[in-house]
């Protein structure tokens, strides 16, 4: 599980995240929806340790992210928008290199570094660079390394974006396994179809405070329209 | 452990990596093969067949000073730019024992040395005319010539040859720095730019392990290219013109193995700056070229801190080195620090350097966007 609780950010004079507070459940896919400036990613690097809070905590399974940083972070499994793969490092290479970082070694590390292969369909290109890959295959890759350790939390910032059909039908039924086995994923994303999709829980961020919390369904009651994005749009005060 | 991970990723990205290993190589190839052209360039403008051509001038020419000034390896041409200009009566003077004037033209900028040449020939003749003509009158040579002077250099090499040696440190001290510019601004700067730093962040590893391992990597290439100097450049060196200008440098394996022994301290120091200039650069061509810049330090340092001044300075990082290499190198007797005491200095201050990086590591100004 993944908790925040009153969190502030500020960069300068600008307050990104302001008071902002959530909870993704285990075996829950919790979606983060929020326009762009809205304190999304600020809060996504926030669970991921990458910037700290000026206020409030980050929680990952009891363990807060400021003070138990390394304990925090081998609960957790973190896809970024950019994949940041290496380019002259093969897919393989890739998803091997986290394990170890995890502190992996041996037949568990093989083990785990086929699971994550397979699980994934990257068997055929499991030694092709990343270089010569597609933006499907790239993301593919990034995700096989973020879940080779299989972490009982899973973070994505904005997974599907610029992901054709065939990619997007490969996450959507990783996510679903995943939420099945108990995992708790945390995502951020623009995309309605898919957060209608996938979500059993919203949460609407705006100028870096809670708007809204609940399911699909009660989120679009809460901004009393008919679909998600209208609720989106008016929960956000952009539609009148 | 985490390290040893990050180090070996690092290692092999970076032996994959064409632009990094081409501007390593780039170095240690062509950095000792210029020496070597510059040494032979130098010798082959020493030489004695290096002399430029002379000729007679005015109406009369000597076949007497034509046999002493060829003898001396002078070579006679006639569009040579350096004339010697005998008398008309210059035979009929000697042989009624008088003197006999000759004029010798030439540039003696450009052409210094051949005049010099020209003039000490035409002296050992005249010195050996007025002999004979003296001992033709019952006269001991002697009498006109009451000291000998005989002239040894007790030093093994000129100031010529000072400069030589002093550029080959400098190749030799610029190595660490050249090598491993391209690996230490991709695996830093490089890693911001392509937005693989973050995914490397969020794994539980100390900022001081990553900074660690992207070290080592770097110090790896910085030694191994760094030797791959000396031993070339060495070898290089054994067979170029050096003796002939009066250099006697040591080129053996255990030459190679001491200098290198002695450089692997600063190579290490280097690196962990390599790292540091990176980590503060917004890019990668920003580290690259910060990197470049720090490159001609001890270039810079080498030439201008000389003598009395390198001495003194011997201390300190950079200085230590350029005055012990001349130990090993050419036997040079100058007095340096201890090699564990400037190691012991140049250690601290590479892990002092890495623990900054390891703060700015986690400082979120890292992450802002490129």
């Amino acid at each position: 599980m993944i908790s925040g609780n009153n969190l502030h950010k500020r960069f300068g004079a600008v307050a990104a995240v302001d008071g902002f507070a959530f909870t993704a459940k285990d075996g829950a896919i919790t979606t983060l929806l929020g326009g762009n400036g809205s304190g999304k990613t600020t809060t996504l690097r926030m669970i991921g340790g990458l910037i700290k809070p000026n206020g409030g905590r980050v929680v990952i399974d009891g363990a807060e992210v400021a003070r138990q940083r390394s304990r925090a972070l081998s609960r957790l499994g973190m896809l970024h928008d950019e994949f940041g793969l290496y380019p002259r490092l093969t897919v393989v290479e890739h998803v091997r290199f986290a394990a170890q970082l995890h502190g992996m070694s041996g037949r568990k590390l093989a083990a785990a570094v086929d699971r994550a292969v397979d699980s994934l369909g990257l068997q055929d290109i499991r030694n092709r660079f990343a270089a010569g890959l597609s933006h499907g295959q790239r993301m593919k890759t990034a995700l096989a390394r973020t879940i080779v350790h299989a972490p009982r939390n899973l973070v994505l910032d904005e997974p599907t974006r610029g992901l054709d059909v065939f990619s997007v039908r490969v996450l959507r039924d990783l996510l679903k396994r995943l939420r099945a086995d108990g995992v708790c994923i945390l995502m951020s994303s623009h995309a309605m179809a898919e957060v209608m999709e996938l979500s059993d829980r919203l949460v609407v961020i705006d100028r870096g405070q809670l708007v809204a919390e609940g399911t699909p369904a009660e989120i679009i009651a809460q901004g009393g329209a008919s679909d998600l994005e209208s609720a989106f749009l008016k929960l956000t005060g952009v539609a009148a | 452990m985490n390290a040893l991970t990050i180090f070996l990723k690092e290692f092999i990205d970076l032996v994959r990596d064409r632009r990094a290993l081409f501007s390593g190589l780039a170095y240690v190839a062509f950095g000792p093969l210029a020496v070597l052209l510059t040494v032979n360039v130098l010798a082959a403008q020493t030489r004695e067949t290096s002399y430029a051509p002379i000729k007679f001038c005015g109406l009369q020419s000597s076949t007497l000073l034509a046999e002493q000034l060829t003898a001396a390896g002078l070579v006679f041409d006639a569009n040579a730019k350096i004339c010697v200009n005998v008398p008309k009566d210059f035979e009929a003077k000697l042989a009624e024992g008088k003197a006999a004037r000759v004029h010798v033209r030439g540039d003696l900028t450009a052409q210094a040395t051949t005049v010099r040449k020209v003039e000490s020939t035409l002296m050992r003749f005249s010195s050996m005319l007025s002999g004979q003509r003296l001992l033709a009158r019952g006269i001991s040579p002697s009498v006109t010539g009451p000291l000998i002077v005989d002239t040894q250099s007790t030093n093994s090499y000129s100031r010529q040859a000072d400069v030589i040696v002093r550029v080959l440190i400098i190749l030799f001290v610029m190595a660490p720095f050249f090598v491993s510019v391209a690996a230490a601004a991709d695996m830093t700067a490089g890693e911001r730019e392509r937005h693989s730093l973050e995914p490397l962040l969020v794994h539980p590893v100390s900022a001081f392990s990553i900074v660690l391992g992207k070290w080592m990597a770097a110090a790896a290439l910085g030694v191994i290219g760094t030797a791959a100097c000396v031993v070339g450049g060495l070898v290089l060196l054994d067979y170029s013109a050096l003796a002939e200008l009066g250099i006697r440098l040591e080129t053996s394996f255990e030459t190679a193995l001491t200098v290198t022994l002695y450089l692997t301290p600063l190579t290490l120091l280097t690196a962990a700056l390599q790292i540091a200039i990176g980590l503060w650069s917004n890019n990668f061509k920003d580290a690259q070229s910060y990197l470049m810049l720090m490159s001609f330090a001890p270039a810079i340092m080498g030439f201008m801190l000389t003598g009395e001044r390198l001495a003194q300075a011997g201390m300190w990082p950079l200085a230590w080195e350029m005055n012990a290499l001349a130990v090993p190198l050419v036997h040079s007797t100058t007095p340096t620090a201890s090699f564990a005491m400037i190691a012991a200095l140049e250690l601290t201050l590479t892990l002092a350097v890495l623990a900054i990086c390891a703060l700015r590591l986690r400082s979120e100004a890292i992450l802002s966007r490129v």
